[in-house]
């Protein structure tokens, strides 16, 4: 578990990070947005102590951070950095073996982790002997999130890692996170300017503001019941009704109890999805059905219905 | 208008190399005109007589000619021969035996002429090197530096280099170049040349040591103050653009007047004439060159770099070795190879305001009208200049990152 | 405009000098009282003048031509071949010290101003060639296919697009050459030649420092008058 507890940063005049406290219980997967400028990045180096708190502290695993070895302690955490940050000097596999060339892991166990891993972020492995400069802005953001996975690392902060990808591909990289999350049960901090990324992959939404901490809740909580108007807008303003669509699934709402005739839709999708249907369609119910082969049936007022 | 791009759009030409068999057709040309019509040597009853020259067969006799010209037939069949991949180093090799060859081919026929005493000079009697043999030497050495530089491993192409400058060290060694007048120029002077030579070194690695405080300065600065120490640069720029000789002379006015109101600068062996405003001069020109290697060193890692190779966990120690030093190093060797260069070269002019260095050969030899010592004397700073320019190149090879476009 | 530029004020200051160094003779007794003669008087200071610049200008317009010429033969298709061989040569021949290069030209041509004029031309044609080179291979391939495409010819593609887009690099090839000829030339005052060399080598062989003043100061705002010259031609050339 992530504690932060009063944490305060300030740079001169400017307070980046404001008196934070919040809890990231182990396993969870938190969404930190908020608009340009609003301590972020601030807030995921003073975790792995890449800048040290003017006030407030942070505890990992129960231990404070501040106490701990500074170079172990960031060998056990993943960090993907906002402007990608590759070694010019150093081929595509030399740089995922970053941190556990560190941990001096034999060759062998190495060379198995990199062939996993490009896999994992949907590149050849061609790319392998690659310089960065021979890489697209987006191939190059894979390989920076492949370095900061390569030593299973109990936590992983990724700052906008997927910013620089195209949509389809993005959504890929999303789902192999959840994957690789569901496996290893890493704790995540994501700094995402995408809200449909933070709602989709966040458990947990915090939401910061001129380096305060405005909000944190689960999706459909801060979409049901925002803060203030700041995070309101943030999530849509007027639209935001439809982003919470995304929160819950079709087989949350179904009544399995009767069906009818048509083409179902699957009970993991998404309510967006299903009133996406719908429109297509022109109706107003579809059937539903589920992994284990149950059938229902969903309309609208249910979709709608809190 | 229709226009066939394949015709004219050579860029999409593989890198086909047609012009090999054309650079052999010229060498054997070149060298087969030279050796028909010019000096190879030629041979003068004492110092001050005008030479008379001798064409190769005259001065070697048909077997050292006949080895010479097939020598650089069999370089240019290599070249005409289908390519294969060894074949920049059997030219490299060859050329380099050609050089060897008339080298040696010079100083035994000084040792004959000189021994017949040609030309009723007896012992006295110089044998100078000819147009002919300077032009067979030229271009023999423009060969063996085009097809080393074809040789991909950097290693073999060292070894090569290092190899004809042993085996051109071994023929002086040898005694066997002794009847040449250089060598005879060489074997009066020894001592006032190894002097000159230490002078002149000492004189390049003086005012280099000088200049890199000021120069690392400058180039933190700039190197903090981003675009805009544009300035700055313009600045030091205008001293480089100062005539050389200008910047040594110039130097000389204030430098007088500082030593003679600051008896403390005297007692230490400061004079405004001398190594003193030499090395000041020396160091001025390298500024330039110094605080914008360290300028683009210090930003040569890219601040993000920096912080993923500390959020990795990596120590001051490793992040240093591992990541800033591998890509500052070719930049700042890169620098010492154009400063050394620049700098054995401007030294020379150190002679002229009574520093020393290997100018004093140059300049006397210039107010002498003695060729040879101007030849020792230009022929040991071109050597000086040229091995820099190797030994450093190698250690850029060695340096430079993979990864560095 | 251009009159509000440093070029024409050290220009100006260059000329006022060169034509006035006489008048100036007051202020060198005064600076140097023991000398008998304050002033250079082997040649006046207008003639070194020219000479040294028709010296220099004239070794640096012929190693332009022949300069940008040999790098663009060697990148046309027939010379290609050879384009790594000048390359290879330029970048040996950049380390041959101008001094060395000069004092072995006289044992060639004897003393004068022809040594000087032959080290100069050959010296400064490396800077040419090799800021030829980069430059043309600086032309976006794209772009030359794009010329290619729309139906150049090689000449017109050569004319309308690689060389005016290599314009800056080679022009920054020309001024390197002929600043390192404008301070060559100097140095050939010690084989002979008369430049306003002569004034500093006379005057530092025969004791005069006056001389050596006189000709430092004019060879320094000459130099750095043609540099200005060239920033000024620089900063017209239409920005890509
Ligand atoms: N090293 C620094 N020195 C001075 N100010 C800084 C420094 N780093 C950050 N700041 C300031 O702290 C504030 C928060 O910056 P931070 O980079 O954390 O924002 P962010 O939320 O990550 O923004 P973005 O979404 O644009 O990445 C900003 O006002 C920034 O200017
Ligand atoms: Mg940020």
């Amino acid at each position: 578990m992530i504690r932060l507890d009063h944490l305060t940063k300030r740079y001169g005049a400017t307070v980046a990070v404001d008196d934070v406290s919040l809890d990231i219980p182990a396993g969870a997967i938190c969404a930190l947005v908020g608009p340009s400028g609003a301590g972020k990045s601030t807030l995921l180096r003073l975790i792995n102590r890449l800048i040290e708190p003017d006030g407030g502290c942070v505890q990992i695993g129960g231990a404070e951070a501040g106490t701990l070895p500074v170079v172990a302690l960031r060998r056990r955490i993943g960090y993907v950095i906002q402007s990608v940050g590759l070694f010019p000097h150093w081929s595509v596999a030399r740089n995922i073996a970053t941190v556990p060339r560190l941990l001096g892991w034999e060759t062998a166990r190495i060379e198995r982790r990199i062939d996993q891993l490009l896999d994992l972020v949907g590149l050849p492995p061609s790319l392998a002997t690659r310089y960065p400069h021979e890489l697209s802005g987006g191939q190059q953001q894979r390989v920076g999130v492949a370095r900061a996975l390569a030593a299973e690392p109990e936590l992983l902060l990724m700052d906008e890692p997927f910013g620089a990808v195209d949509p389809v591909t993005r959504r890929t990289l999303q789902d192999a996170l959840l994957e690789i999350q569901a496996r290893t049960g890493t704790t995540i901090i994501l700094v995402t300017h995408d809200v449909d990324e933070a709602v989709r992959l966040g458990t947990v939404i915090a939401f910061l503001s001129h380096g305060r901490l405005v909000q944190a809740a689960s999706p459909a909580e801060m979409l049901r019941a925002p803060a203030s108007a700041e995070v309101a807008a943030f999530f849509g303003g007027p639209r935001l009704g439809l982003r919470l669509l995304q929160t819950a699934s079709a087989g949350e709402r179904a009544d399995f109890a009767r069906t009818i005739a048509g083409e179902p839709v699957e009970a993991e999708a998404m309510l967006d999805e299903v009133v996406a249907r719908m429109a297509a369609a022109g109706v107003t119910s579809l059937p539903v059905k589920d992994g284990q082969g149950r059938r229902g049936v969903i309309s609208l007022d249910d979709v709608v219905a809190r | 208008m229709t226009h066939s791009t394949a015709q004219d759009g050579s860029l999409a030409l593989p890198r086909a190399r047609p012009g090999a068999p054309a650079l052999a057709a010229a060498f054997i040309l070149a060298l087969c005109a030279v050796a028909g019509l010019a000096g190879f040597v030629s041979v003068a009853p004492n110092r001050l007589a005008s030479g008379q020259p001798l064409p190769l067969w005259v001065a070697s006799g048909p077997a050292v000619t006949f080895a010479l010209v097939a020598l650089a037939g069999l370089i240019a069949g290599l070249a005409l021969a289908p390519r294969r991949p060894d074949r920049p180093l059997l030219v490299a090799l060859a050329s380099a035996m050609l050089v060897l060859g008339l080298v040696a081919a010079t100083g035994e026929a000084a040792t004959r002429l000189v021994a017949e005493g040609a030309s009723g000079g007896g012992r006295l009697t110089r044998v100078s090197l000819g147009p002919a043999f300077w032009i067979w030497l030229v271009v023999a050495l423009l060969v063996f530096a085009d097809a080393t530089g074809r040789i991909a491993a950097l290693k073999l192409r060292f070894l090569l280099v290092l190899g004809l400058a042993a085996g051109l060290g071994g023929l002086a060694a040898s005694g066997r170049l002794a009847d040449l007048s250089l060598a005879r120029e060489f074997a009066v002077n020894r001592d006032i040349f190894v002097e000159a030579v230490a002078t002149h070194l000492g004189l390049t690695f003086g005012g280099l040591l000088l200049a890199l405080p000021a120069g690392i300065a400058i180039g933190a600065y700039a190197a903090a103050r981003g675009r805009r120490a544009g300035a700055l640069f313009a600045g030091l720029n205008l001293i480089q653009t100062i005539p050389s000789i200008a910047l040594f002379a110039l130097l000389i006015g204030p430098l007088t007047a500082l030593t003679a109101a600051l008896p403390a600068l005297r007692a230490l062996g400061l004079a405004g004439i001398g190594a003193f405003p030499a090395l000041i001069a020396l160091a001025l020109y390298a500024l330039l060159p110094v605080a914008r290697a360290v300028a683009a060193a210090l930003t040569a890692v890219p601040p993000a770099t920096l912080e993923a190779g500390r959020a990795m966990g990596m120590t001051r120690t490793q992040l240093a070795r591992e990541v800033t030093l591998p890509l500052a190093l070719p930049i700042l060797l890169e620098m010492a190879r154009v400063v050394l260069v620049q700098l054995i070269g401007l030294t020379v002019l150190a002679a002229l305001i009574g520093a020393g260095g290997l100018g004093t050969f140059i300049f006397r030899g210039l107010g002498q009208t003695a060729a040879d010592l101007v030849l020792l004397g230009a022929l040991a700073t071109i050597a000086l200049a040229l091995a820099a320019h190797l030994a450093l190149g190698l250690l850029i090879g060695l340096a430079r990152p993979q990864g560095a476009a | 405009m251009l009159l509000a530029r440093p070029a024409a004020w050290v220009g100006a200051l260059f000329l006022g000098l060169t034509f006035g160094m006489d008048r100036l003779a007051p202020l060198f007794s005064w600076l140097y009282p023991d000398l008998d003669r304050p002033v250079y008087t082997r040649a006046g200071f207008p003639e070194l003048a020219l000479s040294h610049a028709l010296l220099a200008g004239s070794a640096s317009l012929v190693a332009t031509l022949i300069g940008i010429g040999a790098a663009v033969l060697a990148t046309r298709r027939a010379g290609r071949a050879f384009a790594p061989s000048l390359q290879a040569l330029t970048s040996i021949a950049q380390t041959f010290p101008p001094v060395a290069v000069l004092a072995l030209a006289v044992p060639a041509t004897g003393y004068g101003a022809l040594p000087t004029l032959i080290a100069l031309i050959l010296y400064g044609l490396m800077p040419v060639t090799s800021a030829t080179l980069a430059g043309l291979a600086s032309v976006p391939a794209a772009l030359r296919e794009a010329a290619d495409g729309s139906g150049f010819s090689p000449v017109a593609r050569l004319w309308q697009v690689e060389l005016p887009l290599a314009a800056p690099l080679i022009l920054a090839g020309v001024r390197t050459s002929t600043i390192i000829g404008i301070g060559t030339a100097t140095i050939g005052s010690t084989v002979g030649a008369l430049t306003l060399g002569s004034p500093i080598i006379d005057g530092l062989s025969g004791s005069n420092p006056a001389y050596v003043l006189q000709g430092t100061v004019l060879v320094a705002l000459f130099a750095i008058f043609v540099d200005l010259l060239f920033g000024e031609i620089e900063r017209r050339l239409p920005r890509l």
